[in-house]
């Protein structure tokens, strides 16, 4: 092991239900990879977060971005597509992770530069084995630009 | 005496030839005895002579002597010629010396005269006289008298065996000429009896065959030139006469001619004798007025008529079989090779009258239409005059009778003009109809009222607008009505389409929620089984459960609503495809239970190929799930059948799928339960599910149209029906609906 692993995965959770909220916290920490999960539970709060704009001006950016596309005040494709639209942020990848099968919500997250639609699964085993997933995927396969 | 020109030829020649054998038999006979008569004159002169000669020279020395006797015995030789019947010597001074007289003679004279040579004496009898010459010196004179009678006698004989022989060769010739004038007169018998044969046949087309070589030939050769000619000829004439009896048999008028003077039926052509109905032989020659009676006295007079006169007048056919036959008869009189005829022709009008009497119904059914029916009626001429309106219409202009209308216009009797008068124009000018238009109009107390009004064109014969005829018909009860369920409609429509919604929102925003219940019970589960009591495991257990069952409740119920709300427009699908997806779908159950499916060849109709699909797949789910311990056999088939007739719809043609299985099947009294959403007829440890598939069926196959139905005997397996129209508009509605 190498010694990167003591630096903890940062992750952005957008996600207005705290029910979820928690239930991605647990099961990430089922997980194997160290991270260091922060929840906003609206679109502007995690612009400004990402902008490190007050009260975020401390935080770190982070790894991965998980976004809820029904959010309040700034709806889940809004902040994608902010995202996306800013040089500094977009290549931060983006997991759209979301209750909605609906194919329109599907290739409008596509086309706003997504890098991956994930519906959330209804039983909490499946759940869980989805985020181990995008952790193994997205933490673990994939190679990261360093900050 | 003979007619020689009445005789026959054969006769005649045989006459011919006899005659001429016996003339030129008689000619010859006569040149034959005349000299005969000569020579046999002159023989016996000759022998005479030489008979007295011979005498004179043997009596020369009896006379020398004196010897009578000797001279006696001289003479009685003659009585070897009987025909000398004396004979004398005598003396120059005329003394007899000797005589002889053949015994039948009594008395005889002999002439005074001694002229030497042979002479007749007056009673007939040759005298021959020669002189007894002894030294050159005359003696006596021999005299001999000979009966030429006896000669004659001879010659009666010959002139007789002549005859005979003549009348024997007459026969010969005539009998020898009957057989042989066969020779000229078999072929010119034969001809004559063709040439009677021809005449009475008509047949010009024989021809007489020609033999021998002589002018009989010649005859034949010449004679059938005649007969070629003839033949010619007779084409011709028969041509011109059947094209003039095929041109008068098919003038659709009876044409009779007949004499002018007689009035006797001369010809009729066919239609004539169709009309008169009775055979052609019992027409011709009959009087024209024993088939045709005349309304008014017949105008032909034949001394009055002139030539080409014409005349019209109404007759009757008369027939025994019916009343007669009104006709009308139009009568020419013509003068041809100095003889007058009428022609005659007829035209049956019974049909005329018939048309009338038609006309006259249709006068009266039109009459009682207008009279009787609510609608209004109104004709207009092409100046937008009424020319007629019915009763009806009357009353909406509110004219005590509809005759008050005719002539004005709308605006002269309602004092306004209706709004329809480019209507009326478009009509009368270029011909376009006005079909069914309703139209509103204010009633007098300002409450609209709904007219149809349907207005056509009146045309004449020749295709020109001449009017117009105008139908209109208050349906005002009607068009409220119509408006009103119309409203229900929508309002019916909006009101389902929110259920939909709502039952879409309802389930999808349940999720939501129920996600939550299920994951942190599960949650609960996984961290803290065995770490509470035994009941609080149960408890969570029940609780994760149903949690569970909820979800799949709300799934089934999305499913549910998907059909209408997420439905695709009908786009041509191939069944046989859409099969085989949900079979490639079931792949794993079947090959589970092992099943054989097999199906036979699908249609390809208008549909929503992912509910086709979704069908299939519920019903070959069910049919795999609800298996007998048989191996599980389900066999899918489809076929054309006539739809059923309703009163909204006319039949038209719709496939018939079925979906038939071994299974365990269904009592008949759940049939129609079965398709009922969440009803299930089984415990769900027996056979888990939700009772979702047959519902989400029988909401695909209503979208498209169809109907569901279950034929089953319970443990006989199943049959799955379902129907398709074979029609379908892109709104999911068969084309057969009427809205």
């Amino acid at each position: 092991m190498e010694v990167q692993t003591i630096k903890p995965i940062e992750i952005l959770l957008v996600e207005d239900n705290p029910g979820d909220a928690r239930l991605t916290k647990e099961a990430l920490k089922e997980g194997k990879v160290l991270n260091n999960l922060n929840t906003v539970a609206n679109g502007m709060d995690a612009i400004s977060y990402l902008r490190k704009q007050k009260p975020y001006d401390h935080v770190t950016t982070p790894d991965i971005v998980l976004l809820d596309l029904n959010l309040p005040k700034k709806d889940g494709r809004e902040v994608l597509a902010e995202i996306k639209q800013d040089p500094e942020l977009r290549r931060i990848p983006v997991v759209v992770l979301t209750t909605s099968k609906a194919e329109q919500d599907i290739l409008e997250s596509y086309e706003l530069h997504a890098n991956c639609y994930i519906i959330k699964p209804v039983d909490l085993d499946q759940f869980i084995a989805v985020a181990r997933s995008i952790e193994n995927f997205w933490l673990t396969i994939v190679k990261l630009p360093t900050n | 005496m003979l007619n020689l020109s009445k005789m026959p030829l054969k006769r005649k020649l045989a006459l011919i030839t006899a005659t001429t054998s016996v003339v030129a038999l008689i000619l010859a006979c006569t040149a034959f005895f005349w000299y005969e008569w000569r020579s046999y004159n002159k023989d016996i002169r000759s022998y005479l002579e030489c008979i007295s000669a011979i005498i004179a020279e043997n009596s020369v020395p009896s006379i020398k002597s004196g010897d009578t006797e000797g001279l006696e015995r001289i003479l009685a030789t003659l009585e070897n010629e009987p025909h000398i019947i004396a004979a004398l010597i005598r003396t120059i001074d005329g003394r007899t010396l000797t005589e002889y007289k053949s015994a039948d003679i009594d008395d005889v004279t002999f002439p005074a005269s001694v002229e030497s040579g042979v002479q007749f004496t007056e009673s007939n009898l040759m005298h021959v006289s020669m002189p007894v010459q002894a030294d050159n010196e005359t003696i006596a004179h021999v005299s001999l008298l000979s009966d030429a009678r006896i000669i004659n006698d001879q010659f009666w004989n010959y002139l007789e065996i002549t005859l005979g022989v003549m009348a024997l060769s007459f026969l010969v010739a005539w009998l020898l000429s009957s057989r042989l004038q066969q020779i000229i007169t078999t072929p010119l018998l034969k001809l004559a009896g063709l040439a009677k044969q021809i005449s009475e046949q008509k047949d010009y087309s024989v021809r007489a065959p020609e033999v021998g070589q002589d002018e009989t030939r010649q005859l034949v050769r010449a004679f059938n030139e005649m007969l070629t000619q003839i033949q010619a000829r007779d084409k011709i004439l028969r041509q011109s006469e059947d094209y003039l009896k095929t041109m008068l048999d098919s003038v659709r008028a009876g044409i009779i001619m007949v004499d002018a003077h007689t009035q006797k039926i001369i010809t009729a052509n066919a239609c004539a004798i169709e009309l008169i109905d009775k055979p052609r032989e019992e027409i011709i020659g009959k009087h024209l007025t024993e088939f045709i009676s005349f309304n008014t006295p017949h105008p032909a007079h034949p001394e009055t008529a002139a030539t080409n006169h014409r005349a019209d007048v109404q007759a009757l056919i008369k027939r025994y079989t019916d009343k007669g036959v009104p006709a009308l008869l139009s009568r020419a009189r013509i003068r041809w090779r100095n003889e007058d005829y009428e022609v005659n022709s007829l035209v049956e009008i019974s049909k005329l009258k018939q048309t009338e009497a038609a006309l006259a119904y249709e006068r009266d059914l039109l009459k009682s239409l207008m009279d009787n029916i609510p609608d209004m009626i109104y004709f207009k001429n092409n100046s937008g005059r009424f020319t007629r309106i019915n009763h009806a219409q009357a009353n909406a202009f509110n004219l005590d009778h509809p005759d008050q209308a005719i002539g004005k216009t709308e605006k002269e009797i309602l004092g306004h003009e209706e709004h329809n008068g480019t209507d009326e124009a478009r009509t009368l000018n270029n011909g376009i109809p006005v079909i069914g238009e309703v139209r509103r109009k204010p009633e007098p107390d300002g409450s609209p009222s709904w007219f149809s009004v349907t207005q056509v064109p009146v045309r004449n014969t020749t295709g020109i607008i001449t009017g117009l005829v105008g139908i209109s018909r208050n349906i005002t009860d009607q068009k409220q009505t119509e408006e009103s369920l119309a409203a229900k409609a929508t309002e019916l429509e909006r009101s389902n389409r929110e259920l939909e919604q709502f039952a879409y929102v309802a389930s999808h925003d349940l999720q939501e929620p129920l996600r939550m219940v299920a994951s942190y019970t599960e949650l609960l589960a996984r961290r803290y089984r065995g770490k509470l009591d035994e009941d609080a495991d149960e408890f969570i257990a029940f609780a994760v459960d149903g949690a569970t069952r909820m979800q799949q409740l709300i799934n089934d119920l999305l499913t549910y609503s998907r059909v209408s709300t997420s439905g695709k427009p009908f786009k041509p699908t191939d069944f046989n495809q859409s099969l085989e997806y949900a079979l490639a779908n079931l792949r794993m159950t079947i090959n589970a239970v092992n099943a054989q499916i097999n199906h036979e060849p699908l249609p390809t109709l208008p549909a929503d190929s992912t509910q086709i699909t979704q069908l299939f797949q519920n019903l070959i789910a069910n049919a795999l799930k609800f298996h007998s311990d048989d191996t599980p056999r389900i066999h899918i088939s489809a076929g054309l059948v006539q739809q059923q007739q309703t009163k909204t719809s006319k039949a038209s043609r719709e496939w018939r799928f079925a979906i038939r299985d071994n299974g365990i099947g269904i009592d008949p009294a759940f049939k129609d339960k079965i398709f009922m959403i969440f009803q299930r007829l089984h415990g769900y440890s027996e056979f888990p599910g939700t009772g979702i598939g047959l519902a989400v069926c029988k909401k695909i196959v209503e979208r498209h149209s169809g109907r569901i139905w279950v034929e089953s005997e319970f443990g006989k397996g199943s049959s799955f029906y379902f129907t398709i129209p074979e029609y379908i508009d892109n709104n999911g509605s068969a084309n057969n609906k009427t809205h």
